[in-house]
Protein backbone atom coordinates (compact mmCIF):
# COMPACT_ATOMS: atom_id res chain seq x y z
CA UNK A 1 0.00 0.00 0.00
CA UNK A 2 1.63 3.44 -1.11
CA UNK A 3 1.22 6.07 1.82
CA UNK A 4 1.20 9.97 1.76
CA UNK A 5 4.89 9.99 2.26
CA UNK A 6 5.55 7.37 -0.61
CA UNK A 7 6.25 4.33 1.97
CA UNK A 8 5.36 1.44 0.93
CA UNK A 9 3.94 -0.56 4.70
CA UNK A 10 6.55 -3.60 5.02
CA UNK A 11 6.41 -6.44 7.12
CA UNK A 12 8.64 -9.41 6.45
CA UNK A 13 8.34 -13.09 6.96
CA UNK A 14 10.81 -15.82 7.27
CA UNK A 15 9.07 -19.16 6.63
CA UNK A 16 11.32 -22.10 8.51
CA UNK A 17 11.75 -25.47 6.72
CA UNK A 18 9.58 -27.14 9.80
CA UNK A 19 6.57 -24.36 8.93
CA UNK A 20 7.77 -21.72 11.45
CA UNK A 21 7.40 -18.43 10.66
CA UNK A 22 8.99 -15.70 11.88
CA UNK A 23 7.78 -12.62 11.73
CA UNK A 24 9.57 -8.62 11.55
CA UNK A 25 7.89 -5.27 11.28
CA UNK A 26 4.56 -6.63 11.59
CA UNK A 27 1.48 -4.72 10.12
CA UNK A 28 -1.81 -4.98 11.91
CA UNK A 29 -3.38 -6.13 8.67
CA UNK A 30 -0.48 -8.71 8.80
CA UNK A 31 -0.88 -9.93 12.66
CA UNK A 32 -4.78 -10.12 11.60
CA UNK A 33 -3.59 -13.04 8.43
CA UNK A 34 -0.97 -14.49 10.97
CA UNK A 35 -3.46 -14.91 13.20
CA UNK A 36 -5.74 -16.54 11.01
CA UNK A 37 -3.41 -19.04 9.78
CA UNK A 38 -2.82 -19.85 13.65
CA UNK A 39 -5.71 -19.48 15.56
CA UNK A 40 -4.56 -20.91 19.01
CA UNK A 41 -1.50 -18.26 18.93
CA UNK A 42 -2.76 -16.03 21.69
CA UNK A 43 0.01 -13.54 21.63
CA UNK A 44 -0.84 -13.19 17.54
CA UNK A 45 -4.58 -13.22 18.81
CA UNK A 46 -3.59 -9.83 20.93
CA UNK A 47 -1.55 -8.08 18.42
CA UNK A 48 -4.02 -8.92 15.11
CA UNK A 49 -7.41 -9.09 17.31
CA UNK A 50 -8.74 -5.42 16.29
CA UNK A 51 -7.58 -5.31 12.61
CA UNK A 52 -9.24 -8.49 12.43
CA UNK A 53 -12.39 -6.73 13.23
CA UNK A 54 -11.94 -3.57 10.94
CA UNK A 55 -11.19 -5.98 8.10
CA UNK A 56 -14.36 -7.94 8.68
CA UNK A 57 -16.24 -4.84 9.21
CA UNK A 58 -14.40 -3.08 6.49
CA UNK A 59 -14.97 -6.21 4.23
CA UNK A 60 -18.61 -6.49 5.18
CA UNK A 61 -19.40 -2.66 3.76
CA UNK A 62 -17.42 -3.60 0.75
CA UNK A 63 -19.83 -6.31 0.08
CA UNK B 1 44.79 12.98 19.76
CA UNK B 2 41.81 11.77 22.35
CA UNK B 3 38.32 13.24 21.63
CA UNK B 4 36.49 14.44 24.71
CA UNK B 5 33.10 14.87 25.33
CA UNK B 6 32.21 19.05 25.71
CA UNK B 7 29.87 20.26 28.29
CA UNK B 8 26.71 21.60 26.86
CA UNK B 9 24.76 23.56 28.71
CA UNK B 10 20.84 22.26 28.47
CA UNK B 11 17.99 24.11 30.12
CA UNK B 12 16.42 22.60 33.04
CA UNK B 13 12.74 21.13 32.44
CA UNK B 14 10.79 23.94 33.18
CA UNK B 15 9.12 24.06 29.91
CA UNK B 16 6.74 21.85 28.18
CA UNK B 17 7.90 18.64 26.39
CA UNK B 18 7.21 20.48 23.10
CA UNK B 19 9.56 23.96 23.70
CA UNK B 20 12.21 22.24 25.40
CA UNK B 21 12.43 19.92 22.25
CA UNK B 22 12.76 23.50 20.39
CA UNK B 23 15.48 24.84 22.20
CA UNK B 24 17.50 21.67 22.60
CA UNK B 25 17.31 21.18 18.57
CA UNK B 26 19.41 24.21 18.11
CA UNK B 27 21.90 22.68 20.68
CA UNK B 28 21.81 19.24 19.44
CA UNK B 29 22.33 20.93 15.92
CA UNK B 30 25.54 22.98 16.93
CA UNK B 31 27.03 19.81 18.85
CA UNK B 32 27.29 18.23 15.22
CA UNK B 33 30.76 20.34 14.95
CA UNK B 34 32.23 18.08 17.27
CA UNK B 35 30.06 14.61 17.31
CA UNK B 36 29.67 13.04 20.22
CA UNK B 37 26.45 11.90 20.67
CA UNK B 38 27.50 8.36 20.63
CA UNK B 39 30.22 6.57 22.73
CA UNK B 40 31.96 6.32 19.58
CA UNK B 41 33.12 9.96 20.39
CA UNK B 42 34.24 10.24 16.22
CA UNK B 43 34.61 14.26 17.15
CA UNK B 44 34.26 14.50 13.67
CA UNK B 45 32.79 17.88 12.17
CA UNK B 46 29.21 16.47 10.76
CA UNK B 47 28.13 20.39 9.40
CA UNK B 48 31.45 20.52 7.44
CA UNK B 49 30.50 16.88 5.61
CA UNK B 50 33.21 14.78 7.97
CA UNK B 51 31.83 11.37 8.49
CA UNK B 52 32.38 9.05 12.02
CA UNK B 53 31.61 5.39 12.54
CA UNK B 54 27.91 5.97 11.51
CA UNK B 55 28.55 7.52 8.27
CA UNK B 56 25.82 10.07 9.11
CA UNK B 57 25.68 13.34 7.26
CA UNK B 58 23.71 16.40 9.29
CA UNK B 59 20.22 15.17 8.05
CA UNK B 60 18.53 12.36 9.36
CA UNK B 61 17.19 9.83 6.31
CA UNK B 62 14.19 7.39 7.55
CA UNK B 63 13.37 4.05 5.78
CA UNK B 64 10.20 3.11 7.28
CA UNK B 65 7.07 4.70 8.96
CA UNK B 66 4.13 2.78 9.77
CA UNK B 67 1.67 1.37 12.73
CA UNK B 68 3.54 -2.04 13.70
CA UNK B 69 2.30 -4.15 16.16
CA UNK B 70 5.62 -6.44 17.09
CA UNK B 71 6.69 -4.80 19.82
CA UNK B 72 5.63 -5.09 23.51
CA UNK B 73 1.95 -5.70 24.12
CA UNK B 74 1.53 -2.80 26.49
CA UNK B 75 3.02 -0.36 23.65
CA UNK B 76 0.93 -1.52 20.40
CA UNK B 77 0.06 -0.63 17.98
CA UNK B 78 2.60 2.31 17.55
CA UNK B 79 3.48 4.63 14.80
CA UNK B 80 6.98 3.37 14.21
CA UNK B 81 9.54 5.71 12.63
CA UNK B 82 12.96 4.26 11.66
CA UNK B 83 15.69 6.65 11.23
CA UNK B 84 18.47 5.24 8.96
CA UNK B 85 21.74 4.88 10.00
CA UNK B 86 23.65 3.37 13.21
CA UNK B 87 26.86 3.50 15.52
CA UNK B 88 26.95 -0.16 15.67
CA UNK B 89 27.77 -2.38 13.33
CA UNK B 90 26.02 -5.71 14.19
CA UNK B 91 26.58 -8.64 11.70
CA UNK B 92 23.18 -10.17 12.79
CA UNK B 93 20.84 -6.75 11.77
CA UNK B 94 17.47 -7.28 10.85
CA UNK B 95 17.77 -3.95 8.80
CA UNK B 96 21.45 -4.07 7.78
CA UNK B 97 20.90 -2.29 4.39
CA UNK B 98 19.22 0.56 6.36
CA UNK B 99 20.56 0.19 9.40
CA UNK B 100 24.63 0.18 8.32
CA UNK B 101 24.00 3.44 5.55
CA UNK B 102 22.31 6.57 6.69
CA UNK B 103 21.62 7.22 3.42
CA UNK B 104 19.09 4.55 3.00
CA UNK B 105 15.47 5.68 2.83
CA UNK B 106 13.95 8.84 2.32
CA UNK B 107 14.99 12.48 3.52
CA UNK B 108 12.53 13.40 6.93
CA UNK B 109 10.06 15.45 5.97
CA UNK B 110 8.92 16.27 9.85
CA UNK B 111 5.51 17.99 9.25
CA UNK B 112 4.61 15.54 6.95
CA UNK B 113 5.59 13.06 9.46
CA UNK B 114 4.59 14.01 12.78
CA UNK B 115 0.92 14.61 10.73
CA UNK B 116 0.58 10.96 10.16
CA UNK B 117 1.42 9.99 14.02
CA UNK B 118 -1.14 12.65 15.12
CA UNK B 119 -3.98 11.39 12.66
CA UNK B 120 -2.52 7.68 13.59
CA UNK B 121 -3.30 8.68 16.97
CA UNK B 122 -6.53 10.89 17.12
CA UNK B 123 -8.07 8.11 14.82
CA UNK B 124 -7.35 5.09 17.13
CA UNK B 125 -4.77 3.58 14.82
CA UNK B 126 -2.14 3.73 16.69
CA UNK B 127 -1.48 4.60 20.63
CA UNK B 128 2.12 5.33 20.99
CA UNK B 129 4.66 6.54 18.91
CA UNK B 130 8.21 5.21 18.59
CA UNK B 131 11.09 6.63 17.35
CA UNK B 132 13.74 3.94 16.29
CA UNK B 133 16.58 2.98 13.85
CA UNK B 134 19.45 1.97 12.74
CA UNK B 135 19.92 3.53 15.76
CA UNK B 136 17.71 7.65 16.40
CA UNK B 137 20.54 9.09 18.63
CA UNK B 138 23.18 9.64 15.89
CA UNK B 139 20.15 11.40 14.56
CA UNK B 140 19.37 13.94 17.70
CA UNK B 141 18.71 17.13 16.23
CA UNK B 142 15.83 16.15 13.56
CA UNK B 143 14.64 13.62 16.45
CA UNK B 144 14.20 16.61 18.78
CA UNK B 145 12.42 18.46 15.76
CA UNK B 146 10.18 16.00 15.44
CA UNK B 147 9.34 15.93 19.39
CA UNK B 148 8.53 19.22 19.47
CA UNK B 149 5.77 18.79 16.61
CA UNK B 150 4.15 16.18 18.49
CA UNK B 151 1.32 16.61 21.14
CA UNK B 152 2.59 16.68 24.85
CA UNK B 153 -0.13 14.17 25.84
CA UNK B 154 1.26 11.28 23.17
CA UNK B 155 3.13 8.92 24.75
CA UNK B 156 6.63 8.27 23.26
CA UNK B 157 8.88 5.74 23.10
CA UNK B 158 12.49 5.87 22.84
CA UNK B 159 14.49 2.45 21.00
CA UNK B 160 17.34 2.30 21.02
CA UNK B 161 20.32 0.36 21.42
CA UNK B 162 21.72 2.35 24.67
CA UNK B 163 25.22 3.37 23.13
CA UNK B 164 24.23 6.92 23.73
CA UNK B 165 26.73 9.40 25.38
CA UNK B 166 26.27 11.74 28.81
CA UNK B 167 25.28 14.74 26.26
CA UNK B 168 23.00 12.62 24.09
CA UNK B 169 21.03 11.92 27.50
CA UNK B 170 21.03 15.11 28.49
CA UNK B 171 18.86 16.32 25.23
CA UNK B 172 17.06 13.43 25.78
CA UNK B 173 16.20 13.85 29.60
CA UNK B 174 12.25 13.89 30.03
CA UNK B 175 11.64 13.76 26.07
CA UNK B 176 10.48 10.10 26.07
CA UNK B 177 7.65 8.42 28.16
CA UNK B 178 9.61 4.99 28.05
CA UNK B 179 13.05 3.98 26.96
CA UNK B 180 13.04 0.72 24.92
CA UNK B 181 16.89 -0.15 25.26
CA UNK B 182 18.25 -3.07 23.74
CA UNK B 183 21.16 -5.27 25.83
CA UNK B 184 22.30 -7.56 23.19
CA UNK B 185 25.82 -8.90 24.70
CA UNK B 186 26.65 -9.94 27.91
CA UNK B 187 30.59 -10.00 27.29
CA UNK B 188 32.37 -7.72 25.91
CA UNK B 189 34.50 -10.18 23.63
CA UNK B 190 31.42 -11.10 21.91
CA UNK B 191 30.39 -7.41 20.98
CA UNK B 192 33.39 -6.65 19.81
CA UNK B 193 33.39 -10.10 17.21
CA UNK B 194 29.15 -9.39 16.12
CA UNK B 195 29.21 -5.76 16.44
CA UNK B 196 32.92 -4.09 16.25
CA UNK B 197 31.64 -2.35 19.22
CA UNK B 198 34.39 -1.94 22.67
CA UNK B 199 33.35 -1.49 26.03
CA UNK B 200 29.89 -2.38 25.10
CA UNK B 201 28.92 -3.73 28.67
CA UNK B 202 29.92 -0.47 30.60
CA UNK B 203 28.66 1.73 28.07
CA UNK B 204 24.92 -0.45 28.03
CA UNK B 205 24.79 -0.56 31.76
CA UNK B 206 25.09 3.22 32.24
CA UNK B 207 22.41 4.30 29.84
CA UNK B 208 20.08 1.61 31.30
CA UNK B 209 20.63 3.05 34.69
CA UNK B 210 19.97 6.54 33.68
CA UNK B 211 17.07 6.03 31.56
CA UNK B 212 15.65 4.02 34.69
CA UNK B 213 15.99 6.97 36.97
CA UNK B 214 14.52 9.33 34.26
CA UNK B 215 11.80 7.28 32.48
CA UNK B 216 9.92 4.25 32.39
CA UNK B 217 12.34 1.82 30.77
CA UNK B 218 11.79 -2.11 29.33
CA UNK B 219 14.77 -3.81 28.44
CA UNK B 220 15.18 -5.93 25.08
CA UNK B 221 17.35 -8.88 24.86
CA UNK B 222 17.40 -11.08 21.54
CA UNK B 223 18.44 -14.68 22.19
CA UNK B 224 21.07 -15.67 19.57
CA UNK B 225 21.84 -19.21 18.73
CA UNK B 226 25.20 -20.49 20.67
CA UNK B 227 24.56 -17.05 23.12
CA UNK B 228 22.41 -18.49 25.58
CA UNK B 229 25.53 -18.73 28.10
CA UNK B 230 27.84 -15.83 27.74
CA UNK B 231 25.37 -13.19 26.81
CA UNK B 232 21.92 -13.89 28.07
CA UNK B 233 22.92 -15.55 31.32
CA UNK B 234 25.59 -12.44 32.29
CA UNK B 235 22.73 -10.03 30.94
CA UNK B 236 20.06 -11.73 33.41
CA UNK B 237 22.39 -11.47 36.10
CA UNK B 238 23.21 -8.18 35.91
CA UNK B 239 19.05 -7.17 35.38
CA UNK B 240 18.67 -9.08 38.12
CA UNK B 241 20.99 -7.75 41.28
CA UNK B 242 20.89 -4.18 39.15
CA UNK B 243 17.64 -3.81 37.97
CA UNK B 244 15.52 -6.30 39.82
CA UNK B 245 12.06 -4.73 38.63
CA UNK B 246 12.77 -3.78 34.95
CA UNK B 247 10.62 -4.73 32.81
CA UNK B 248 12.66 -7.45 30.28
CA UNK B 249 11.16 -9.01 26.66
CA UNK B 250 13.13 -11.70 26.12
CA UNK B 251 12.83 -12.26 22.21
CA UNK B 252 13.77 -15.57 20.75
CA UNK B 253 12.44 -15.43 17.17
CA UNK B 254 16.23 -14.74 15.86
CA UNK B 255 16.26 -14.54 12.11
CA UNK B 256 20.06 -14.89 10.79
CA UNK B 257 20.11 -11.56 8.78
CA UNK B 258 21.97 -9.44 7.28
CA UNK B 259 26.16 -10.72 7.60
CA UNK B 260 25.18 -13.41 10.11
CA UNK B 261 26.76 -16.16 7.24
CA UNK B 262 29.83 -14.72 8.35
CA UNK B 263 29.59 -15.70 11.68
CA UNK B 264 29.03 -19.81 11.62
CA UNK B 265 26.78 -19.83 14.66
CA UNK B 266 24.93 -17.48 13.79
CA UNK B 267 23.23 -19.28 10.78
CA UNK B 268 20.73 -20.38 11.87
CA UNK B 269 17.61 -19.42 14.01
CA UNK B 270 17.60 -20.05 18.06
CA UNK B 271 16.36 -23.79 18.44
CA UNK B 272 13.29 -24.65 21.06
CA UNK B 273 15.61 -26.46 23.73
CA UNK B 274 17.86 -22.55 23.48
CA UNK B 275 14.57 -20.69 23.59
CA UNK B 276 13.56 -22.71 26.67
CA UNK B 277 17.13 -22.72 28.52
CA UNK B 278 16.68 -19.17 27.79
CA UNK B 279 13.64 -18.53 29.47
CA UNK B 280 14.69 -20.83 32.47
CA UNK B 281 17.36 -18.61 33.09
CA UNK B 282 15.04 -15.76 33.40
CA UNK B 283 12.76 -17.74 35.82
CA UNK B 284 15.67 -18.36 38.00
CA UNK B 285 16.88 -14.61 38.35
CA UNK B 286 12.79 -13.54 38.91
CA UNK B 287 13.13 -11.26 36.07
CA UNK B 288 9.63 -9.22 35.17
CA UNK B 289 9.59 -10.97 31.61
CA UNK B 290 6.64 -8.85 29.69
CA UNK B 291 5.69 -10.16 25.93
Amino acid sequence: MKTKSTFYEEAELLVLPDGKILAHNITPKMAALLSSLDPKNELMKQRGAPTLQNQIHETAKGN
Amino acid sequence: MIATEPEIKIPDQAFSRRSLARQRTMLAHATLSDCHLCERHCGVNRLAGERGVCQARDTAQIFSAQIEVSDELELIPTFAIAFSGCDLRCAFCITGRESWNPLAGKPLDKIAIAGRAIAALHEGAARTIMILGGEPTIHLPDVLQLVSMLPEDAKLIWKTNAHGSAQAREFLDGMFDVWLADYKFGNDTCAQRLALVPNYNKIVRKNLLWANEHSELIVRHLVMPGHVECCWKPVAQWLAGNLPEVKVNLRTGFWPAWKAHKHSELCATTSRSESQIARAIAREHHLNLIE
